[in-house]
C-alpha cells in the first residue's frame, strides 16, 4: 500500500509545482500564487531549489521531518527512533481515537482530556495552515479535486494501551511510553502503549511531532510508519518560575505549563513568595495575602491553584510549591504587633539593605517567636490541601546572619538557651527554625516526604552533614558549574538538582535594576546553546570524580522576575529552556550543533500553538540548512 | 472644595474584595496601604494605621494619585521640555464625561487627522480601565457629572510630517468646582485647551493629556489632574525607532502595535529597514518578482495596501515612515532570476561561501553595479516606493561593502580595465561604490522628481578622505553606527554633514542575546543594553567629547535599531519597549538629569504602557514601584 499512496503523493506534489511554476510565468497575480521554491533532501540536508529544477521538491517543514534522521522530534527519544522517509496526507478531521485502554476511570478521564489537547494541536497546525485560504473539499458531496480526495479519504486512527493507575506523576514515576504507527491502505494506526498516563500523554506529544502541515498540498502529512521507544533520562526536568518579585497571570502560569508539556518537562517549581510579595491566598491566614499581595488583583485564590494543579497534571507537569524562609521572607508577615502575635519578621525593609540582605526589600523570620511555626503550619495545611503530596521545597537560602545577630532578643535569647558558647550559635538557631518549621511541614501533611532546600551556608561542607538528613533532604545547587560547593553536597551524598547559575538562571544579562551596573549580577545572558551542553556528568567529572548519575534527579532552570512580568517573559524563557529539555531527557553525547535545526523547528512548533518563543536566528537559516555556521 | 472632596474619597478605598471571598472572617477586607508622597524618595508604601513620617503628604493616598500628584512632573513620559505649572489636586471621571467641544483647523484633511486623534485618545482611556471595570455605568445623573471639554486649535494646513514640522504645544488644562451640588449643575468643570502650529504638535499635546490621566485601581475610577499649564517642543526633530523586517519578518499588526508605542513616546520616525539579503518581503507591483524569489513565504509580505495603511496609521499618530532600501550591499534574496530573464546576473556572490570571506554574516550577496539592468530594477523599486510612503527623506543603506566578491568577479574587473582602473585596488572599488551611488541616487531622484535628502550609513564612503570627496554635505545625511567615541564621528561633524546618531554601543537593542552564528557566548554587540545606558546617550554630549561645538541644526537626532536576526513578531515588543521610551526622553527633551531621576517615571511609564496592550519588559520588581526611592544600592 505504502507503494500506492506513495504515488498518489507525488503526483499530488506534481500538481502543486505545476501549478507554482504556471503562475510564475504569469507574475501580475502574484498574490494567488506559491513561493518559486521546494526543498529536496541530499545528504541529510534540506536543499533550497527552484521548483522548475527538480521533480522531489518537497515543502521545507515537509522534506525537514522525512530528511532528517530523527525527524524533528524534541526533546530526541532515548532509543533512536525508526522512522518511514514516507508520508501519508490526511486532514485534522480524520483524527479519531479508536481505543482507549486502562484500569481506573481517573486514568481513563485523563486520557480523554490528553486526547482532546492532541487533536487540537492537530486542528490547530491545520487552521494555522490554512491561513484565510477555506477548503472547498467535502468528501460526501464529492467536491474534492483528485488530490485532496486521498487526503480526506485518508484516517488516523490512535489507539492507547496503559497499564498501571498512576494519577499522580512522582519521582518514581514510569514515563516511558512505546509508540508505532503503522499505515494499511487509507487508515494510518498509531499505537501507544505505556505503563502510566504520563508514558502515554508523552507519546501523544510525539505522535503530534511526527505530523506537520504541507504548504504544497495544503493539508496536514505524516511519517507514515514509525516506532519509537522513549524514556527519560532524569525523573526531574523543570522550571521555576518567581511570582513575588512581580507577579504572574494565571493565564500566563497555564501558557507555561503548556510550552512545558510541549518539551516534555515535568516540574513546575513555584517559587511563590519572597520578601517582595506575598501572593498566595492562605484560607487560614488571610492576613498574608491582604497585606502582602501588590494589589488585590495580583493573588492566587484556592480555586485558581486547584485548577492550575489539575491543569498541569493533565500535561504531565507536577507543581512543586516553595515558601522559602527564614529569609527572604517579608511582605505580608508584616501584621503580627498589630494583632497580639509580637514580631512575625525581623529587619523589614531595613537600609542600608545592602548589609542586611541581598536585594531590597531585605526581611527575616523571628525563629523564637513560637507564632510564626503557627502561622507557617496554617500555610502548610493551605498548601498540603492544593498540591501533591511527594515533594517540598522550603528554599533556604542568602540567610546573612547580620539581621539576627543584632536583634537583642534573639542574642538573649541564645544566651538564655546556653547556645552562645557554640562555634556557630546563628548556625544552630537556622537549624532551630529548620527543624521546627519541618516538623510544621511534616503535622501539616501528614508524612515526612523529601523535602527540597537551595544550597546554603547550612548545606556547606561539615554544616550540611551535622545539620541535614541527607535521606529526606534534597538540595538545588545554584551556584557556578564548577564550584566546590557541588562537589562537596555530591561527595556528602545528596540527592540533587541542578540549577547552576552560570547556564540555567534565565533572567542573567538585562539591565542592572538596582544601582549604577549597567547588566545585572549574573550578566551576560546566556545562550540555549550553553544550556543545552550543561551537564550534570561534565560537571562531576570536571571535579576528578566518578558519575554517579543516580544521585541527580535532574535539573531546573529558573526565571527570577525581578525584570519579568507579563508576557514579555515568555521569551525569556522560550525556546531557551527545550534545551534543558533535551538534555534532561535524551542527556545527549553530541553537542548544540547537531541540535540546532530541529530546535529551531521546535521554536517554530511552539509558536504555532501560541507561545511567544524568542527566535534564534533569521528564518533564512531554517531555509538554507547548514548555512549559518562560523 | 476640590481639597475637601478629594479627602473624602480617598477614605474609602476597599480592596475590590478579592481576596475577601476566600477570607472565612473578614468578609470585606480593606486593604492595610495607602501611598505617602515623601520628599525625597516620591510615592511610598505606608500602613493606613501608622503614624505619618514628617514630610509625607497623604492628600492623595492611592497609588495612581500620589503617582499622578507627587513630583513635578507627575508621570509624563518624555519629560515636557517646559511645565508652567501641574495642579497636585484631582478630579475623577468617566471616560463619556469627556466632550470636543470645537477644533479648529485650517482644512478638512487636518480636521479628520485631529478626529481620528481623538479616536486613538478614546481608545487609550478605555485600555487603560480593567476589562471588568470596563462595562460599569454611571450612576450619578448625567447633569451632575463632572465635565471636561477640549478645544483643539491647529494653525497649519500641514498633513505630513517633515524634518521642518513645528511640533510644539500648548496645553492648558483649568477646572472649575460647582460651589455646591445642585440637580442641574454639573460638580465640576475642566477646560482643556490645546494650541499647536501643526497637527503633529497637537496629536503631542493630546498625547499629554492622556498622560495626566490614570485609572486608579483603589478607587475604581479614572482621574485627572484639575489644572496643567504646558508648553513643550522636542529637542530633536528626528526621533526614530529602526525595524528590520528581512532578517526575520514582523507582521503587520505588530508593526501598528510598534507605532502605537511611538506615539505614546513621541517618537516620530519609523525607519523601515525594508529589505537585505535575508528576504525580500516589499511587494512591488513594478518588480513583482523580487517578492515572489525573495519573501520567506507567500504571506510574509508587505503588499501596497498594507503599507499604505500603515503610513496612514502611522500619520495619524505622529509617525512619519522612512523606508530604507540597502544597496549596493545587503541585497541577496529576490535578485536570483536576472539570467532567467535574459538580465544578466544583477545581484553577485549570493549565498557565497565561505561567508566570511565576502561580507558580514551569513547568506552574502551584493549588487552588480556594472550591469545596467539593475538600474531599471532600481528605479521600479524606487517608483513604487515613492507611490506608497509620504516621507520627505529616503534611506539609501549603503553599508558594509566588502570589495572580495567584486575583486573576483570578471565582469566587474572587465569593466573597471574600461575605465583604465586595472589595479584592483581599494581606489578602484571606491570608484565602482561611487559610481553605483551616483547612478542609484538619480534613479531615485527621477522616480521622486525632486532632490529630496538622502541618508547614508557610515561606511567605507564616508570614511575620512573619502566622503567629503564623494559625497555631498548638502544633499547626504549620515547615519552613525560606530561606537559613540568613534573619530569618524568627528570627522563627519567637521566636515559639516548632518548627522543621525544610532552608536551601536548605547542604542543597538539586538544586542547582548545568544550567538546566532558559531560558537562564542554571546552576539558580536553584547552586553544587552540597559534602559540606563540608552538614557544617558545623549548626541550632544557625543559631539561635545570631541571638543566641538554642539551645533544642533547638524545634528537631527538619533534612533535605536532592532536588527532581526534575533527577533520577529513574537517577541520584539519586549526587546523595544521599555528601552526605546529611555531614547524618547533623550530625543525629545534632551535632560541635563541623569537616569537615576527618571526612574520613577520610567517605571510608571513602563506600566502604562502595558495597560495600553504593548508587551513591555519589566525593569524592576513590583515593590520598587510601590516603594520609589528604594530600589538602590
Amino acid at each position: 500500500m505504502s507503494e500506492s499512496s506513495r504515488r498518489i503523493y507525488s503526483l499530488l506534489q506534481f500538481i502543486f509545482v505545476f501549478n507554482a511554476l504556471w503562475l510564475v510565468s504569469a507574475h501580475s497575480s502574484f498574490f494567488e500564487i506559491s513561493s518559486p521554491w521546494v526543498w529536496v533532501c541530499k545528504e541529510s540536508k534540506c536543499v533550497r531549489t527552484r521548483a522548475s529544477e527538480t521533480t522531489q521538491g518537497q515543502a521545507n517543514a515537509v522534506c525537514k521531518l522525512t530528511c532528517y534522521e530523527s525527524a524533528t522530534l524534541w526533546p530526541l527519544p532515548t532509543v533512536k527512533p525508526t522512522l518511514s522517509k514516507d508520508v501519508t496526507a490526511f486532514f485534522a478531521s480524520n483524527v479519531r481515537i479508536t481505543k482507549l485502554t486502562s484500569n481506573s476511570s481517573k486514568t481513563d478521564e485523563m486520557l480523554r482530556e490528553a486526547v482532546a489537547i492532541f487533536t487540537n494541536y492537530i486542528q490547530q497546525m491545520e487552521s494555522n495552515g490554512l491561513g484565510d485560504s477555506t477548503r472547498d473539499c467535502v468528501v460526501s458531496a464529492n467536491t474534492c479535486k483528485s488530490a485532496s480526495y486521498v487526503a480526506a479519504q485518508h484516517l488516523l486512527n490512535v489507539e492507547v494501551i496503559v497499564t498501571q493507575d498512576t494519577v499522580q506523576l512522582a519521582l518514581d514515576t514510569d514515563e516511558s511510553y512505546t509508540l508505532d504507527v503503522k499505515t494499511e491502505d487509507t487508515v494510518t494506526t498509531a499505537y501507544i502503549v505505556a505503563e502510566t498516563y504520563f508514558g502515554a500523554r508523552h507519546a501523544m506529544e510525539t505522535l503530534s511531532q511526527l505530523i506537520t502541515w504541507d504548504e504544497l498540498s495544503n493539508s496536514l502529512v505524516m511519517i507514515q510508519d514509525a516506532h519509537v521507544e522513549d524514556s527519560p533520562v532524569f525523573a526531574h526536568r523543570g522550571f521555576s518560575i518567581d511570582t513575588s518579585r512581580n507577579y504572574v497571570e494565571i493565564s500566563l502560569l497555564k501558557r507555561i505549563i503548556d510550552g512545558l508539556s510541549y518539551n516534555k518537562l515535568n516540574v513546575l517549581h513555584w517559587h511563590i513568595t519572597d520578601s517582595n510579595s506575598f501572593p498566595f491566598v492562605s484560607s487560614r491566614e488571610p492576613l498574608m495575602a491582604i497585606y502582602g499581595a501588590h494589589s488585590a488583583r495580583q493573588v492566587y485564590r484556592s480555586a485558581d491553584i486547584q485548577e492550575l494543579v489539575h491543569y498541569a497534571q493533565v500535561r504531565g507537569v507536577k507543581i512543586i510549591p516553595e515558601v522559602d524562609a527564614p529569609s527572604h521572607v517579608g511582605a505580608g508577615w508584616d501584621w503580627g504587633p498589630l494583632y497580639g502575635m509580637g514580631d512575625l519578621l525581623l529587619c523589614f525593609d531595613i537600609q542600608p539593605w545592602d548589609a542586611y540582605c541581598y536585594q531590597p526589600p531585605c526581611g527575616f523570620f523571628n525563629p523564637i517567636n513560637d507564632k510564626v511555626y503557627t502561622v507557617l503550619g496554617n500555610i502548610y495545611k493551605d498548601m498540603a490541601d492544593l498540591f501533591q503530596n511527594d515533594m517540598f521545597h522550603m528554599g533556604g537560602d542568602e540567610v546573612k546572619m547580620k539581621c539576627w545577630n543584632e536583634t537583642e532578643s534573639i542574642t538573649q535569647w541564645l544566651a538564655d538557651k546556653g547556645w552562645d558558647q557554640e562555634p556557630d550559635p546563628l548556625l544552630k538557631l537556622w537549624s532551630h527554625y529548620q527543624n521546627q518549621s519541618l516538623a510544621k511541614l511534616d503535622e501539616a501533611y501528614g508524612n515526612t516526604q523529601p523535602v527540597i532546600l537551595w544550597n546554603s551556608d547550612l548545606t556547606a561542607k561539615g554544616h550540611g552533614t551535622s545539620y541535614l538528613d541527607r535521606n529526606r533532604y534534597i538540595i538545588q545547587f545554584w551556584d557556578r558549574w564548577n564550584d566546590t560547593t557541588l562537589k562537596n553536597l555530591y561527595e556528602d551524598g545528596f540527592k540533587l538538582i541542578i540549577s547552576n547559575y552560570d547556564a540555567l538562571y534565565l533572567d542573567c544579562g538585562f539591565s542592572g535594576w538596582v544601582g549604577e551596573a549597567l547588566n545585572n549580577w549574573c550578566a551576560p545572558y546566556i545562550g540555549w546553546k550553553k544550556i543545552y551542553e550543561n551537564s550534570p556528568k561534565a560537571m562531576i567529572e570536571n571535579f576528578g570524580l566518578e558519575y554517579n548519575k543516580d544521585q541527580f534527579l535532574g535539573g531546573e532552570a529558573a526565571l527570577w522576575a525581578e525584570q519579568s512580568k507579563g508576557l514579555a517573559l515568555e521569551g525569556k524563557i522560550w525556546p531557551r529552556l527545550s534545551a534543558l529539555a533535551e538534555r534532561l531527557w535524551t542527556d545527549p553525547e553530541t553537542g548544540w550543533r547537531l541540535a540546532e535545526t530541529r530546535l529551531h523547528i521546535q521554536r517554530e512548533r511552539m509558536v504555532d500553538r501560541g507561545i511567544t518563543a524568542d527566535p534564534l536566528q533569521p528564518e533564512w537559516c531554517m531555509q538554507n540548512d547548514d548555512s549559518c555556521f562560523l | 472644595m476640590a481639597f475637601k472632596f478629594l479627602l473624602l474619597v480617598g477614605l474609602f478605598f476597599v480592596v475590590d474584595g478579592v481576596i475577601a471571598q476566600e477570607s472565612v472572617k473578614q468578609s470585606r477586607q480593606e486593604s492595610p496601604w495607602a501611598w505617602a508622597c515623601r520628599t525625597g524618595r516620591g510615592c511610598v508604601k505606608v500602613a493606613k494605621d501608622s503614624p505619618v513620617e514628617e514630610g509625607d503628604n497623604l492628600d492623595n493616598p492611592t497609588l495612581a494619585g500620589c503617582k499622578l500628584t507627587c513630583n513635578g512632573e507627575s508621570t509624563l513620559w518624555p519629560k515636557p521640555r517646559s511645565i508652567i505649572s501641574l495642579s497636585k489636586t484631582l478630579i475623577s471621571f468617566h471616560p463619556t464625561d469627556i466632550r470636543i467641544s470645537r477644533i479648529s483647523a485650517p482644512t478638512p484633511k487636518v480636521k479628520s487627522l485631529t478626529n481620528e486623534a481623538i479616536q486613538v485618545l478614546r481608545s487609550v482611556i478605555r485600555k487603560s480601565i480593567p476589562n471588568t471595570q470596563r462595562g460599569r455605568n454611571q450612576t450619578t445623573k448625567e447633569t451632575q457629572r463632572p465635565q471636561i471639554n477640549i478645544q483643539i486649535s491647529i494653525v497649519s494646513g500641514d498633513d505630513r510630517l517633515e524634518m521642518t514640522t513645528d511640533e510644539s504645544y500648548n496645553l492648558h488644562v483649568e477646572t472649575i468646582f460647582a460651589t455646591a451640588a445642585t440637580p442641574n449643575s454639573p460638580r465640576s468643570t475642566t477646560s482643556v485647551s490645546i494650541t499647536a502650529t501643526s497637527f503633529f504638535g497637537a496629536r503631542h499635546g493630546i498625547e499629554t493629556l492622556s498622560q495626566i490621566m490614570a485609572w486608579d485601581d483603589t478607587l475604581g475610577t479614572m482621574i485627572m489632574l484639575t489644572d496643567v499649564n504646558i508648553s513643550d517642543s522636542p529637542a530633536f526633530v528626528h526621533r526614530g525607532l529602526l525595524v528590520d523586517t528581512s532578517r526575520n519578518y514582523v507582521s503587520v499588526p505588530v508593526i501598528k502595535k510598534i507605532i502605537d508605542a511611538m506615539s505614546y513616546d513621541k517618537l516620530n520616525v519609523f525607519h523601515w529597514h525594508l529589505t537585505d539579503t535575508h528576504s525580500f518581503p516589499f511587494v512591488s507591483t513594478r518588480e513583482p518578482r523580487l517578492s515572489l524569489y525573495g519573501a520567506y513565504s507567500p504571506a510574509k509580505v508587505y503588499r501596497p495596501e498594507d503599507i499604505k495603511e500603515l503610513v496612514h496609521y502611522a500619520t495619524v499618530r505622529g509617525v512619519k515612515i522612512v523606508p530604507e532600501f540597502d544597496a549596493p550591499a545587503h541585497v541577496g534574496s529576490g535578485w536570483e532570476w536576472g539570467e532567467r530573464a535574459g538580465m544578466g546576473q544583477l545581484a553577485l556572490c549570493v549565498n557565497k561561501e565561505p561567508w566570511t570571506t565576502y561580507c558580514v554574516e551569513p547568506p552574502c550577496g551584493i549588487l552588480n553595479p556594472v550591469n545596467d539592468n539593475i538600474y531599471s530594477v532600481l528605479s521600479n523599486i524606487y517608483q513604487d516606493m515613492r507611490d506608497l510612503f509620504v516621507s520627505d527623506i529616503f534611506h539609501m543603506g549603503g553599508d558594509e561593502v566588502n570589495f572580495a566578491c567584486w575583486n573576483e568577479t570578471t565582469e566587474i574587473i572587465d569593466w573597471l580595465k574600461t575605465q583604465g582602473r586595472t589595479e584592483k585596488s581599494k581606489e578602484d572599488f571606491l570608484y565602482l561604490w561611487t559610481y553605483f551611488q551616483n547612478r542609484s541616487l538619480a534613479e531615485v531622484d527621477k522616480a521622486y522628481d525632486n532632490k529630496q535628502p538622502i541618508v547614508l550609513w557610515t561606511s567605507g564612503l564616508t570614511e575620512d578622505g573619502h566622503a567629503d570627496k564623494y559625497l555631498d554635505k548638502n544633499r547626504y545625511i549620515i547615519q552613525i553606527w560606530t561606537t559613540g567615541t568613534d573619530e569618524s564621528i568627528a570627522q563627519l561633524y567637521r566636515q559639516g554633514f548632518k548627522l543621525i546618531m544610532s552608536n551601536y554601543d548605547a542604542w543597538y537593542f539586538d544586542c547582548g542575546y545568544g550567538q546566532w552564528v558559531g560558537d562564542g557566548p554571546n552576539n558580536w554587540c553584547a552586553p544587552y543594553i540597559g534602559w540606563q545606558k540608552v538614557y544617558e546617550n545623549s548626541p550632544r554630549k557625543l559631539i561635545v567629547n570631541f571638543n566641538e561645538t554642539f551645533n544642533s541644526r547638524q545634528i537631527l537626532g538619533g534612533e535605536a535599531a532592532i536588527w532581526s536576526e534575533q527577533v520577529d513578531s513574537t517577541t520584539i515588543e519586549g526587546k523595544l519597549w521599555p528601552r526605546s521610551s529611555a531614547l524618547a526622553e533623550r530625543l525629545w527633551t534632551d535632560p541635563d538629569t541623569t537616569w537615576r531621576v527618571a526612574e520613577h517615571r520610567f517605571n510608571h511609564h513602563r506600566e502604562r504602557l502595558v495597560q495600553r496592550g504593548i508587551q513591555a519588559d519589566a525593569l524592576q520588581p513590583e515593590w520598587c514601584h510601590h516603594n520609589d526611592g528604594y530600589c538602590f544600592l
